[in-house]
């Protein structure tokens, strides 16, 4: 019998149209998902590096394991109607009267939909292999894969979740024989996987892998750490914390399938012999006929004009809505939400490093945005598939199909009924976002904001979502594929087929940024115009669904087409033309700000522009160049005109030993300019506006050693709005002018000189540069490549500057950049500023303008400013004392401050990050100002500032040359800077922690890779994980090791040799030279493994024993085991000899240190007798994390409780 | 008024001839539509209530060309299909007052007399409150009856409301239909022969998607008056019964099986003639359009 009801279920799984729908559309979306390197759908996104297969093992892995989660909305279905299909034609009565038990019953339903649902789902699967096997592009970049790579992860994630899905299905839908409560249990299941999520980014991994249903997170925690070989080669194992999530998942699912059997009666009424009371009352009740003669009543009035009809679309809107709402399941939903709001509010709001930031109202709705975006988007499903069939599904549709309603009475009302839910979920997250906010004890909302973003925004999009996903429910007219294709739609699917521009996509506007200090700036016009284009286009759309809503018997698509002609109509061809009028009206509009007014431009345009760049003016790159001597400048910002006029001059020095006679100028793109030209006979002989560049020979060539100047007077004007943000090849972006908060460099508003790759980006990566016809080429010249010691990484037409600057803004902001402040004074209702340097600069500036407060004190002889936003005074003391301690530990380890002023300036987080300029450090608004520190965790704003205090010496004072390394005397000192400093401030817990951390980001950084891995001294443009992270691990190493003084000794001598040195330039081998004489005697090989090799530790407590060997000592007996390995770029490791230190710590039952040494081990097992006088409690192999080793849990042992002489122990 | 079919043709697709040049006409009063099940009844009641397309033909009633103007016949016509459901959680009251609404009685106090009174007329007032899903199958018809009358529509189409009743609900129900008044057209497709006795003044026979007759429901046994012969035999004589003669119906009563065989005389001894009722009509008449019937 159960292979009878598995054959049957299975066979009517096989036979539907829709299941074969959703095979080619999943098939459709494994083949490109492959082929692109990414799919379709936002979520599938990977980004495989360059060397290692779009086919590899763990990219498989990942797809059939995503497909698997999003899949629940297909699954689900097919599970529900398995368990439902006999409650649903009524056949339960006739089933259960069978012979037949309710295990093969149950059994049979269930395996017979896994069977389906593994069919249908092993599309993705063979679109995969089709897309390895017939590439239509990028065939090199796929790799012979083993068929187990295939298949184990349908095992491993696809057969799990799947069972676990069903399990939930047949639990909801066989304990209450309805279809709705599903709905609630796959939100359920998002829900908990978002948590999970948002677990993962609190950084609390275990709870987060062990949490996810759909195993994702374990699986990719498998993967964190793999380098290219790896990730080209392995499958990804089932083991550890993911074998776990595994099996502790499907344990869950079949211990409810159990109790789903044990539970099911097969009766004919739910709930065993308990019977409805009505239906009791109608059987045994035999009912009087109470003859009452119909009296010829007058015929009721009724009513066919307009506004009968609304109010009947209003009234059908209304029904609708009850009765999505009216479910307890339906209440359950909205309590996801909430909870879902509650759990990233509480945890995630603004993180940074695991630190959260104050609940601020934009904050709040950011962490929101994602989470509930994906909430919002399967309640829209669910709930557009419900309404579009709820009279169909209830077998009503005979008698409200043929009631005297237009079809766009039940269509809009549906609409209207889902706007309405929406509505309620907005509000949900209203409620739920000001709770939080008020559990976080904090009180300032702001309701306008709400308002906007909630309901002027989200709730607007949400309802075109709705519309669009009624829209294809009515095309489609097949539930599930609807699901899948509106899915795909309002993902990706438009760029995917190469259209870009947001006017495609329905419903979508630019993405856009909320921030404290300038509002919806720059992206509250096209948020206003995008959304009137959309609300235009969707009656069109509407009309559209009004001509294709299924009415009546007549399905076939065929028929459907007729009943569509035979509906159009006067009234609706009115409507319709009146929508696409209004449509092209607004969309022109934004066509004329994003297309006309500005450049609108995909990711292939620009790689295009920077190829065309190369090309066409490399032969460039070898003219000899003056430098820029200095700058002189005078620029006027109109922040409500988002305007700007910079004129100046530069002048420029001949620096080579022969005359120029050609100078390359560029002007930044999208300048206006009024002048440009030299202080001397000369003619512009090319000119380039494409890219801004001038080609100009001086009547006379500039001697060596003379100068000239170059005059400038440039304008730049944001006009209308744009679809996507510019390049960030130094074009202006559009968050640089604003209202408030204004932030730009030296490289957006002033000219530059010669062939710069630095500004005009090449185009990079190899599988790119070919595509474009270019050789192939290093991101950074080596150190001993000619030339390349003769720039800086800040632009090769000058180093260090004189700078003076008159800037102008409005009259309420205050314009800040590098220099001192000589004079500041208010014209025509403008503050204008001078600022001027002393000493030559880095030609590295920033300018900010703003309404700011200030805090002002002085540090020894430097003033010490911090610039904020208002309401962003909460952790200005900590950042003072941040730049108090690290200006006093940095001078006395390295040498004297070089400015007389240091300014902390505040900006709008469209940007999350900090940077050093000369004496200013400009920090994002989101990266400290709203911080909220706990003393649990490490206070990054702390740590972000002595890191940039750091770039005061180690950028500009230091700096290396344009070459591979120059990052090691930049980013890694500054990193080692701020490790100086918060050794001040922090426990050695949290230093610790930090440090992890830090490991952590190395790790995974490195296998994030695109091609080799760097070694610290060579490290490069995109290695940004081996100068930081590892730069921060290797330089708290040798601090350790070789000890501070010492260390800071050789660097203080490096600092003091280098300092505003003239080319050549440093390099970082030349960084190593001044550091190795301070490395002592026996480590001298650590420069070698840790800077100029890759290097890892691989470091295990086996075993602990104690005995107690009198009163109060104690001998430890240690086992351990040590391996060294070098690996190449690749990843490839090799065993290498070892005879190093390694540190060992002992901790007492409390937790407090009895024993730190640092023991010379060589390679192997060894054991090891420690003489504590504490009771030893675990023992720990470099406990502060300065070996790199990619597992440091086994790192550490508890030991066993010491055995006394030769009694037994107690247990 | 009248309703007037004209030469309705439908084909479902793998070429399943539904109708076939179906002509018919209708005028006030009830009308009885019988075939056997797949006859085609539902699908012309379907046509006429708009909820299909003919592929050829005309259906008007009175100047309306109802299948083009299909907002005018749905605003004149009460239809209970054959299969329907409710709303299991929504009381009759509630389900009653949205299809009123529905059907243009937007005013709220007309609408509240409205379903008031239906809901007495079809004697489900006291359960007025009560959760559809717990309606028995007899409540459930005459809810079904109640939403088609809500409005006092001029065309009203039933189809076979009383399959599966108990004969004291059947009652019930054609009580109903015969309060219904005289100046509606009601369509009532059947394949109960005493539906139509008890209430049809007119009907018509369809089966295979063709109308074998039409008219007067008095008519109908008029081709079998003298011609109908009756007798009383044992079971296992039928097949012989079966190929000598017209057989027009067989019965069993009482165990034992009457059989009524149409002929010009006496086929042979024991046979006594009777008078012809509609169900030997219809039996007849449906049988005479077999292929090969009527040997």
């Amino acid at each position: 019998m159960f292979l009878e009801m598995l054959k049957f279920e299975l066979k009517s799984r096989l036979s539907k149209v829709s299941s074969w729908l959703c095979f080619l559309l999943l098939g459709a979306v494994g083949y490109v998902a492959v082929l692109r390197g990414s799919g379709p759908l936002r979520l599938l996104r990977i980004p495989p590096g360059e060397d290692v297969p779009l086919n590899a093992p763990y990219i498989l892995s990942f797809l059939v394991n995503v497909t698997a989660a999003l899949g629940i909305l297909i699954s689900a279905g097919f599970f529900a109607k398995a368990a439902h299909r006999d409650f649903k034609w009524r056949t339960h009565e006739l089933m259960f009267s069978l012979p037949l038990k309710k295990g093969d019953y149950i059994a049979g339903r269930f395996c017979g939909a896994l069977l389906g649902g593994l069919t249908v789902f092993s599309a993705i699967g063979l679109g995969s292999f089709l897309a390895a096997m017939f590439p239509a592009w990028n065939a090199d970049r796929m790799a012979r894969v083993p068929i187990a790579a295939y298949v184990q992860p349908y095992l491993t994630g696809m057969l799990p979740t799947l069972v676990l899905v069903g399990a939930l299905s047949f639990f909801l839908v066989l304990r209450t024989r309805k279809f709705f409560p599903l709905y609630a249990g796959v939100t359920g299941l998002l829900v908990l996987h978002l948590v999970a999520v948002s677990l993962g980014n609190a950084r609390h991994f275990t709870a987060a892998s062990q949490v996810d249903p759909f195993g994702l997170i374990s699986s990719q925690h498998m993967s964190m750490y793999w380098n290219v070989a790896q990730k080209s080669e392995l499958l990804v194992p089932l083991a550890g914390s993911h074998l776990v999530n595994r099996l502790g998942w499907t344990a869950a699912a079949l211990l409810l399938l159990t109790f789903t059997w044990a539970r099911f009666r097969m009766s004919a009424l739910p709930g065993g012999a308990k019977k409805r009371p009505g239906l009791r009352a109608s059987r045994d009740r035999v009912e009087p006929w109470s003859w009452t003669p119909f009296q010829a009543a007058e015929k009721p009035a009724r009513s066919f004009v307009f506004s009968a009809r609304l109010r009947q679309t209003a009234w059908t809107l209304w029904t609708d809505f009850r009765g999505l709402t009216r479910s307890v399941y339906f209440l359950a939903i909205l309590a996801l939400g909430s909870g879902l709001v509650f759990v990233f509010g509480f945890s995630n709001v603004g993180l940074v490093r695991g630190t959260q930031s104050l609940p601020v109202t934009s904050q709040v709705l950011d962490v929101t945005r994602t989470p509930f975006y994906l909430f919002s988007l399967l309640v829209i499903l669910f709930a557009s598939g419900e309404l579009v069939w709820r009279e169909r599904n209830a077998r009503l549709s005979p008698i409200t199909d043929s009631l005297p309603v237009p079809e766009w009475v039940p269509f809009l009302g549906k609409w209207g009924a889902l706007v309405l839910v929406q509505a309620l979920l907005a509000s949900i997250t209203f409620l739920s976002s000001v709770a939080v906010q008020v559990m976080h004890g904090y009180f300032r909302f702001e309701i306008p904001l709400y308002v906007t973003e909630l309901f002027g925004i989200r709730w607007v999009y949400f309802s075109l979502l709705s519309l669009f996903a009624l829209f294809v429910q009515v095309l489609v007219n097949r539930r599930i594929p609807a699901y899948v294709l509106t899915l795909l739609f309002v993902d990706d699917l438009m760029p995917t087929l190469g259209l870009h521009h947001h006017l495609w996509r329905f419903g979508s506007t630019p993405s856009f940024t909320h921030t404290e200090m300038n509002g919806f700036g720059p992206y509250a016009a096209p948020l206003l115009f995008y959304n009137a284009y959309w609300a235009a286009f969707s009656v069109i759309l509407v009309v559209v669904s009004i001509l294709l809503w299924v009415r009546g018997a007549d399905r076939g698509a065929a028929r459907r087409i007729r009943a569509l002609k035979s509906r159009i109509n006067r009234p609706k061809m009115a409507v319709a033309a009146f929508g696409l009028s209004l449509s092209a009206l607004t969309g022109g509009f934004i066509l004329y700000n994003t297309a006309v007014l500005n450049r609108f431009e995909t990711g292939r345009d620009r790689d295009r522009m920077s190829a065309l760049y190369e090309r066409r003016y490399k032969p460039l790159d070898t003219l000899p160049l003056p430098k820029i001597a200095s700058v002189n400048v005078r620029l006027d910002l109109f922040p409500e005109s988002r305007n700007l006029r910079c004129r100046g001059q530069m002048v420029m020095e001949n620096r080579t030993g022969a005359p120029i006679r050609e100078v390359v100028i560029h002007v930044p793109r999208y300048a206006r300019v009024h002048e440009i030209s030299l202080d001397r006979p000369s003619a512009i002989i090319h000119h380039d506006p494409l890219f801004g560049l001038y080609q100009v020979r001086l009547a006379e060539g500039l001697e060596p050693g003379r100068s000239a100047a170059l005059i400038f007077d440039l304008e730049y004007r944001e006009r209308g709005f744009l679809d996507q943000d510019r390049a960030s090849d130094w074009s202006m972006p559009q968050t640089a002018l604003v209202r408030n908060g204004s932030f730009f460099y030296n490289y957006h508003v002033l000219p530059f000189l010669g062939y710069d790759p630095f500004f005009r980006f090449e185009p990079e990566g190899r599988s790119k540069r070919a595509r474009y016809g270019l050789p192939p080429k290093k991101p950074l010249p080596a150190p001993d490549e000619a030339g390349a010691r003769g720039r800086f990484p800040t632009g090769k037409d000058g180093d260090w500057i004189d700078f003076d600057a008159v800037i102008s803004t409005a009259g309420d902001q205050q314009f800040i950049t590098s220099g001192d402040l000589l004079r500041t004074w208010t014209e025509d209702g403008r503050r204008f500023f001078h600022y001027h340097s002393d000493g030559p600069v880095l030609k590295h500036l920033a300018f900010l303008s703003a309404r700011y407060e200030v805090r002002k004190e002085k540090w020894r002889d430097v003033d010490l400013e911090i610039y904020y936003h208002k309401t962003h005074g909460a952790n200005i003391e900590l950042m003072a004392e941040a730049a108090r301690d690290s200006l006093e530990i940095l001078s006395e380890a390295f040498g004297p401050y070089p400015f007389r002023q240091l300014r902390i300036v505040e900006f709008p987080r469209y940007k999350i990050e900090a940077e050093g300029f000369p004496g200013v450090i400009p920090i994002s608004e989101g990266y400290g100002f709203i911080a909220r520190f706990t003393p649990d965790k490490v206070d990054y704003a702390y740590r972000v500032i002595a890191h940039e205090v750091g770039h005061m010496w180690w950028g500009h004072q230091v700096l290396g040359a344009w070459t591979e390394g120059v990052f090691l005397m930049s980013e890694t000192m500054a990193q080692y800077s701020a490790r100086l400093v918060i050794e001040r401030q922090y426990a050695e817990r949290l230093v610790d922690d930090f440090t992890r951390n830090e490991l952590d980001t190395y790790l995974r950084g490195r296998s994030r890779e695109s091609t080799e891995e760097v070694p610290l001294v060579g490290t490069n443009l995109d290695s940004v994980h081996v100068h930081y992270a590892k730069g921060f691990c290797v330089m708290n190493a040798l601090r350790e090791y070789v000890g501070e003084k010492r260390l800071n000794a050789a660097l203080r001598r490096y600092v003091l040799d280098k300092r505003f040195q003239a080319p050549p330039f440093t390099t970082s081998e030349e960084f190593l030279d001044y550091l190795r004489p301070a490395i002592p005697d026996g480590m001298s090989g650590i420069l070698g493994d840790w800077f100029e090799r890759i290097t890892f530790y691989d470091l295990r407590v086996r075993r602990a024993t104690a005995i107690r060997t009198d009163a109060s000592r104690f001998l430890l007996n240690v086992g351990c085991s040590i391996t060294k390995t070098a690996a190449d770029g690749r990843g490839v490791e090799t065993e290498v000899p070892m005879n190093d230190l390694v540190p060992f710590a002992v901790y007492d039952r409390a937790g407090k240190e009895i024993y730190y040494e640092n023991l010379r081990m060589a390679s192997g097992e060894s054991t090891l007798e420690i003489l504590v006088d504490r009771e030893p409690g675990e023992v720990v192999i470099d406990p502060h994390f300065l070996l790199i080793d990619k597992n440091t849990r086994n790192n550490r042992l508890m030991v066993a409780k010491p055995a006394q002489g030769r009694e037994p122990s107690p247990r | 008024m009248q309703l007037t079919i004209r030469h309705v043709s439908k084909t479902y697709p793998g070429d399943v001839r539904a109708l076939r040049d179906v002509s018919l006409d209708f005028g006030p009063g009830m009308f009885g539509l019988m075939g056997p099940n797949g006859a085609g009844k539902s699908t012309l009641m379907r046509i006429i209530a708009s909820l299909q397309e003919a592929d050829t033909g005309q259906v008007s009633l009175d100047r309306l060309d109802t299948l083009k103007d299909k907002a005018g016949i749905r605003r004149r016509l009460g239809y209970l299909p054959q299969d329907f459901g409710l709303y299991p959680d929504v009381s009759a009251e509630g389900m009653l007052d949205h299809i009123a609404f529905l059907k243009g009685i937007t005013d709220r106090k007309e609408r509240r007399a409205a379903v008031r009174a239906t809901l007495e007329r079809t004697n489900l007032a006291d359960c007025r409150k009560r959760k559809l899903g717990g309606f028995s199958g007899g409540m459930t018809q005459r809810f079904g009856i109640a939403q088609a009358l809500i409005a006092d529509p001029d065309l009203l189409i039933v189809d076979e409301p009383t399959a599966g009743l108990d004969p004291e609900e059947r009652n019930r129900f054609l009580n109903i239909l015969s309060e219904t008044s005289e100046s509606k057209i009601v369509i009532l497709s059947t394949h109960i022969v005493d539906d139509v006795r008890v209430l049809c003044p007119r009907m018509a026979v369809i089966h295979e998607g063709r109308i074998l007759f039409s008219g007067d429901t008095a008519d109908a046994p008029r081709p079998l008056r003298n011609r109908l012969w009756k007798k009383t035999i044992g079971k296992d004589d039928l097949a012989r019964y079966d190929s000598r003669y017209e057989v027009v119906l067989t019965r069993m009563a009482s165990g034992r099986m009457e059989i009524h065989v149409s002929g010009e005389r006496q086929p042979e001894e024991g046979f006594e003639p009777i008078e012809p009722d509609l169900e030997d009509a219809y039996f007849w008449t449906v049988r005479n359009s077999r292929p090969g019937a009527g040997r």
